[in-house]
């Protein structure tokens, strides 16, 4: 099924191998540690059930959710209920810009993206036609609108601003008007499901219009959708954590147990590990004592020594360049 | 009689109270995404 649920999976994967990890250090201050798993489909009303479901299972912290469109209705559940919440994907600016003072999150933020991605748009592209286009989420909309927010302070005007709907399958009327318009890059603030289908739509009508987007095509899901017609697609993602000296470890026993630990594997692993270093330095799993620990202190992750600022968000490195090619993303 | 009920009190108080260090509850943590199609 191709859905963002390639994005589930790896929050599964990450938070199950750093269960695994935990337990067999003897869990957290002589305490066995549960995972629960919950599904709210990126779908907003879902994610406040999955919350509340949460809270009656007894839940003390939780590693999500994906989609910025969940997160933030889903934090005002935890808010309320005093549980932790560090988004490993997460990115919209509203998540921690709105959020209260239990919301944090280990990757990084939409206008930090977008700004990587205008500049880089209206260098490149000078003098050239690009479209702006969004699939009207939280997420999507947020990006597109700070990528064409320091495009335009670059110096670059989009000749195309449009929104479409993500989960339909025909998007030939929209690359219709793309081609019409000469258009010479797309930047396409949304998921991967309607990314690779807009670009191989572009590539049936003879296009050869580069496709630029950001951090939810990390999913090998795309080129699976794409094939070759993903080829040379460019997006932004955080340096790769894969090539971290603190994850080898980690990668190693991922890849040994068949898992890829791509895309946000390893942000999901790291989240869990700020709750493990913060309730062990606590001595206790009590939100307020959590919570002082993480706002004040360093922990040692996957993703690299990290912290968060005062409204939540990480102190690790911005957005680097991608480019897909013959189905894998290498750094720019 | 009461001297045998207070020790019998005391006596299970003390069962509850070790009962309860020896058995810790698990902590229960979350991973929340979208796990199925949209």
């Amino acid at each position: 099924m191709v859905s963002n649920a390639s994005f589930g999976a790896q929050f599964k994967a990450g938070a199950e191998m750093w269960l695994k990890d935990v337990n067999a250090k003897g869990g957290i201050n002589g305490e066995k540690v549960k995972l629960v798993i919950g599904d709210d489909a990126c779908d907003p009303k879902q994610a406040v059930s999955v919350a509340n479901k949460f809270v009656g299972q007894g839940v003390v912290y939780v590693a999500g959710h994906f989609c910025s469109g969940s997160s933030i209705p889903a934090s005002k559940v935890y808010t309320e209920e005093g549980i932790i919440q560090v988004s490993p994907a997460s990115t919209g600016t509203d998540y921690t810009d709105k959020g209260g003072p239990n919301v944090f999150r280990v990757c990084g933020r939409d206008d930090q993206q977008g700004e990587v991605a205008g500049i880089y748009l209206a260098k490149e592209f000078a003098g050239k036609k690009v479209a702006i286009i969004h699939d009207k989420t939280a997420y999507g909309k947020g990006l597109a609108d700070e990528t064409r927010k320091n495009m335009n302070k670059a110096g670059l005007k989009e000749t195309m601003y449009e929104a479409f709907t993500a989960g339909e399958k025909d998007y030939s009327a929209l690359v219709s008007k793309i081609k019409s318009n000469n258009i010479d890059a797309v930047y396409l603030g949304g998921y991967h499901t309607e990314g690779g289908l807009i670009v191989r739509q572009m590539r049936d009508q003879g296009m050869n219009t580069q496709l630029i987007s950001g951090d939810a095509l990390v999913t090998s899901e795309y080129w699976d959708i794409t094939g070759k017609a993903g080829e040379g697609t460019l997006m932004t993602f955080s340096p790769d954590p894969r090539n971290n000296p603190e994850a080898a470890t980690q990668v190693k026993s991922f890849k040994a147990a068949g898992v890829e630990p791509e895309g946000y594997v390893l942000y999901t692993y790291a989240s869990l590990q700020v709750f493990e270093q913060a309730a062990t330095k606590a001595g206790s799993t009590d939100y307020k004592k959590v919570l002082k620990v993480i706002k004040k202190n360093k922990f040692q992750t996957v993703l690299g020594e990290l912290s968060f600022d005062k409204k939540g968000d990480v102190s690790l490195p911005g957005y680097v360049f991608y480019e897909w090619s013959n189905g894998d993303y290498k750094q720019l | 009689m009461i001297k045998n009920l207070k020790k019998t009190i005391t006596l299970i108080a003390t069962f509850l109270m070790l009962g309860s260090l020896s058995v810790k509850a698990d902590i229960t943590v979350a991973a929340a995404g979208p796990m199925s199609g949209q």
